[in-house]
């Protein structure tokens, strides 16, 4: 039917008023009409009136139909569906409530861990291609990563068809100078196709070419783009303006586009790698300059074939230089693996975890529906009596249970932008890719899809239910439900079992966690973190570049750092704790000659200023400490750690033996071991414990590493460490002014941040696990509730034969407890299934542990306790007499 | 009443047969308009003309005039005013609108033609009647 617009107008509003009084004046009009004509036709008034009725047929229908015929009856239908949906839903708040609530929890949570693991994982590579770029690297099967050699990358050019192209690449600092302030920055040393191989093209100016790749040519940087807007003021011509780093001056060359961030923190200034080219050192084929590579594989070269031509190649390496490269094999590593691997066993446990609470919060809002359509099957039965259809019915059913699914959406996504923000501010420094997450909205609609088709298949049952129901036995005043039956008592208990078996499984998983991070925090760190400043100072090398300047630099501010008022002692370490920035090393031991180059000691080389270890008191457990006395006149000394010390000499003391650094190619002179000292954590609180070398800088001279040029300053304080951090920063300044000194901190907080990852994960799980065990403990109560509803007559039966209190308690305890056994028998296969991607995070407690199997267990009974009490309460109220008379 | 059993129009909303439903609402709206035909008539005098010429076979209730004459006025067919009625009752009166005799030629047509085939295949042509 084709209407004017006026007509669909009028059709989606409905007749008015004045239409309503027109109509009624009009059939009033023609009533009186009739009954005119009647009484001409000669019957008496009230005849008249009679008959005209009787024909006339239902006023109040015919006005109805021609309402009607003003709106679109569909339209219709739904609105009146809403509106009754809606006062049913207001009707039963406590239901509604806790089903909205549920959703709510079970949306949000899964909106937002969701949303953080697609960031991390999957947007964090926003390179073309980023499935085929890989990072290689070098090591040695018992010394572990070693860093790629220059010759060695330079030959893999050379002589490898794996890869498309290859980039050489290191993370170093260095200081601005020149015009503007000394201020640290952190660099990049790159081959000129880095870029090239990320697929990324500078904003401004150009990117590195070959030239600019080699010694002795023009030196060229490339700025980031954060850096140019704040320190370079965003100058549109800066290409070929001048910056000067490290005493350097450098020809800004290009600026990077924005939020281009492949290494962990914010690089400032990318450098030609290149440069190095002529360093003799670089030249030295055993020399490990901290050097990764980036490799794109070639299209159609599987990661395998890369594999075994790069041990093709390390093999061939091997044979010619025996000296540097024996033993020495390569990694081919896909690039995303490489940024995350550390992350994903935290982040596929979170992403179980969430699982499951989606999982209980949809049978949890299940179980609801199912108990509440049960008590409503008389309410069905009368309808289908009075005449309404099983579709009306399963419609409207359907209109409630969609509208409780839409206010548990709505609640969900608020729920998780509020989540997101909260995990953003929760999480460690050390995950900076989280700070990036938004809320992806296709998990909303995945969680909102499974949470509607839970609510629509469970809520639309009664209405079947009662389509199939005998009415008649429905309407029966001592039946119970029946529309439940059996099979739905079944039902609603399976599902009960399986939620608890879940919050079971989540406990187990927070509840080690939390025994782990406990574990981890009570580790002895192995020196005392009270009361100590730390601070990073950094050496430019151009005005350091004879090592014994850097010795004797480091000596004096080390006097000067322990003559400020408020200090007791003072110290520096190349290494220092728990940071796990400590190089490997091999050693070779007078007394112990091995056969080889395999079977040599190795451990973490730390230079230090005495006064270090006292600094940390650092338990010395035999032997001295250094003194300032071990200079370079003196005899060479070292100390070494008890994991070294026990390593070696089991059962006698290391003090006096000789070991030198290097294997049997290098020449070395040996040092003797003056001191053996309790082991210091370097990787964390958790990590794997090294065997620890420690030199006095003065008597370093020998192979000049670039990377020394830094060392962390450490200073026990009398008073709170902060109180003293200026002097202690113009006691540096006092030797050398223009040296950038970066973070400042007591050492605590180096134990705090070392924990913190774990703090991290533990948290957020234990969060699931209490939202887990909340959710639990709503769909017992609800099930237990509904159940005691349903044996109301039962219970008032055994009342009044005689049964006490305790016997009623029992009963309803009993069946509360049967489900916790179910539950935890259960839970326990969910938790063995669970211990494989477990035990990669736990420390210092295995995934089976029984003391926290028992202690969930028994917490999961409390729970279901709990949960049955007010039920439990309500069945003992029961007034028998009430109860076995009505329904 | 008569001894005849007068035929009902229905017409109105909860048929299940939604296509029987559609052919006799048809059937009525084209009976309103061409009764509407000679003039125009309220709600009572249409009922009335229908019932009289079809010799009291066809009798509309109440319940399908009113809202059939408000279809036929949501589709421009027809249009109302108050007016006055011949015993001085106040009554809307309805007149048919030049779009309204289109319909009424059209819907006429497809009548004649649908009694017609029906025709045809109850006696088809060489049978006795």
């Amino acid at each position: 039917m084709k209407h004017s617009w006026r007509t669909v107008l009028a059709k989606l509003f409905g007749p008015g008023r004045e239409f309503n009084q027109s109509l009624d004046e009009e059939l009033q009009s023609h009533l009186q009409m009739e009954i005119d004509e009647n009484m001409a036709d000669g019957m008496s008034a009230t005849e008249a009136r009679f008959a005209a009725l009787r024909r006339f047929g239902n006023v109040s229908r015919a006005k109805e139909s021609a309402r009607d015929t003003w709106s679109f009856a569909w339209l219709d239908a739904l609105a009146r569906d809403v509106r009754f949906a809606w006062r049913m839903l207001i009707k039963s708040p406590g239901f509604s409530a806790v089903a909205v609530l549920t959703l709510t929890l079970g949306i949000g949570a899964n909106a937002a861990i969701f949303s953080v693991i697609n960031t991390v994982l999957f947007k964090s590579l926003p390179y073309p291609g980023a499935d085929r770029l890989v990072v290689l690297n070098e090591y040695k099967l018992q010394h572990g990563n070693r860093s790629v050699s220059w010759l060695d990358f330079r030959d893999w050019g050379r002589q490898t068809q794996a890869f498309e192209d290859m980039a050489a690449y290191r993370v170093a600092d260095v200081t601005l100078t020149g015009a503007h302030e000394p201020t640290l920055l952190h660099a990049a040393e790159i081959s000129a196709s880095f870029f090239k191989i990320l697929g990324v093209q500078p904003l401004i100016g150009r990117g590195f070419t070959a030239a600019d790749d080699k010694p002795g040519a023009a030196p060229g940087v490339i700025v980031s783009y954060p850096f140019w807007r704040n320190v370079l003021k965003g100058d549109p011509n800066i290409s070929g303006k001048a910056l000067d780093v490290d005493g350097i001056s450098y020809s800004v060359l290009g600026v990077l586009p924005p939020r281009f961030n492949f290494f962990g923190k914010q690089i400032n200034i990318y450098l030609p790698v290149g440069l190095h080219g002529n360093d003799s050192t670089w030249n030295r084929r055993g020399f490990h300059p901290d050097l990764l590579v980036l490799a794109r594989l070639r299209a159609g070269m599987s990661l395998g074939s890369a594999r075994s031509e790069m041990n093709t190649v390390m093999n061939r390496l091997e044979k010619e230089y025996p000296h540097s490269n024996a033993g020495m094999l390569a990694s081919v590593t896909p690039l995303y693996e490489y940024r995350f691997g550390s992350i994903r066993p935290i982040l596929f446990t979170l992403f179980a975890a969430v699982s499951c609470v989606l999982l209980i919060a949809t049978v949890n809002v299940a179980n609801l529906l199912l108990a509440r359509g049960s008590s409503r099957v008389r309410e069905m039965s009368i309808r289908v009596a009075l005449g309404a259809g099983a579709r009306r019915l399963v419609r409207q059913l359907l209109t409630e249970s969609i509208m409780l699914s839409l206010l548990g959406a709505a609640g969900g996504l608020a729920c998780a932008f509020l989540g997101l923000h909260a995990i953003m501010r929760l999480a460690p420094q050390s995950m900076p890719q989280i700070s990036g997450a938004a809320i992806d909205m296709r998990v909303v609609f995945f969680t909102l899809g499974v949470s509607l088709l839970a609510a629509v298949l469970f809520g639309t049952m009664p209405a079947f239910q009662a389509a199939k129901v005998d009415v008649n036995a429905a309407f029966k005043e001592n039946s119970r439900g029946s529309g439940s039956g059996r099979a739905g008592k079944r039902l609603r208990s399976s599902l009960l079992i399986a939620e608890t078996s879940f919050a079971l499984v989540l406990s187990m998983a927070a509840g080690l966690l939390i025994r782990s991070l406990i574990n981890a925090s009570n580790v002895d760190p192995g020196f005392r973190p009270d009361h100590t400043l730390a601070m990073d100072v950094m050496l430019p090398p151009t005005r350091y570049a004879e090592p014994n300047r850097q010795s004797v630099f480091y000596t004096q501010a080390v006097q000067r750092l322990a003559a400020v008022p408020g200090v007791q002692t003072a110290g520096a370490a190349f290494c220092p704790p728990l940071a796990g920035v400590c190089a490997s090393n091999v050693f070779t031991l007078a007394d112990q000659p091995v056969s080889s180059v395999a079977d040599l000691a190795t451990a973490a080389s730390n230079l230090v200023v005495p006064g270090y270890l006292e600094t940390l008191k650092v338990p010395l457990k035999d032997g001295r400490f250094f003194t300032d006395s071990d200079n370079q006149r003196s005899r060479l000394v070292a100390i070494v750690n008890e994991s070294f010390a026990r390593r070696w000499w089991p059962n006698r003391s290391a003090v006096g033996k000789l070991i030198r650094e290097g294997g049997p190619e290098r020449n070395e002179p040996y040092r003797e071991i003056v001191g053996v000292v309790a082991d210091v954590r370097q990787n964390g609180m958790d990590g794997e414990q090294q065997p620890e070398v420690f030199f006095p800088v003065a008597q370093f001279p020998f192979a000049p590493w670039d990377s020394l040029q830094g060392m962390t300053f450490v200073a026990r304080t009398q008073g709170e460490p902060g109180a003293v951090a200026e002097s202690a920063k113009n006691a540096i300044w006092a030797v050398d002014k223009d040296l950038p000194i970066t973070g400042v901190r007591p050492i605590a907080d180096d134990r705090a941040e070392a924990l913190a990852r774990r703090e991290f994960s533990t948290v957020l799980l234990g969060i699931f696990s209490g939202l887990a065990l909340l959710l639990a403990a709503v769909g017992i109560y609800g099930v237990m509730a509904y159940n005691v509803s349903q044996q109301r007559h039962e219970i008032g039966t055994r009342m009044a034969l005689g049964a006490r209190v305790q016997d009623i308690r029992k009963l309803v305890l009993s069946q509360a407890t049967a489900l916790t056994l179910k539950a935890v028998v259960l839970g326990s296969a969910g938790v063995w299934i669970s211990t494989r991607w477990l035990s990669g995070l736990l420390f210092g407690i295995k995934a089976s542990d029984p003391l926290t199997f028992s202690a969930v267990c028994a917490l999961l009974g409390l729970v279901a306790v709990l949960a049955s009490y007010v039920p439990m309460h309500r069945a003992l109220r029961v007034d028998p007499a009430t109860a076995l008379r009505a329904e | 009443m008569k001894g005849r059993h007068p035929t009902r129009l229905h017409g109105v909303a909860p048929q299940p047969d939604l296509e029987r439903a559609e052919l006799l609402q048809g059937t009525l709206d084209m009976l309103i308009l061409r009764t509407l035909l000679w003039g125009p008539a309220h709600g009572h005098g249409i009922a009335t003309s229908i019932r009289r010429l079809s010799d009291e076979v066809l009798t509309v209730e109440h319940g399908s005039l009113y809202p059939a004459l408000q279809r036929l006025l949501q589709q421009g067919w027809i249009v109302g005013e108050w007016g006055t009625s011949s015993n001085n009752r106040r009554a809307k009166f309805y007149r048919l609108t030049p779009a309204g005799r289109k319909q009424l030629v059209t819907e006429s047509s497809k009548w004649e033609r649908l009694v017609q085939a029906i025709g045809r295949v109850l006696h088809p042509a060489g049978e006795k009647p």
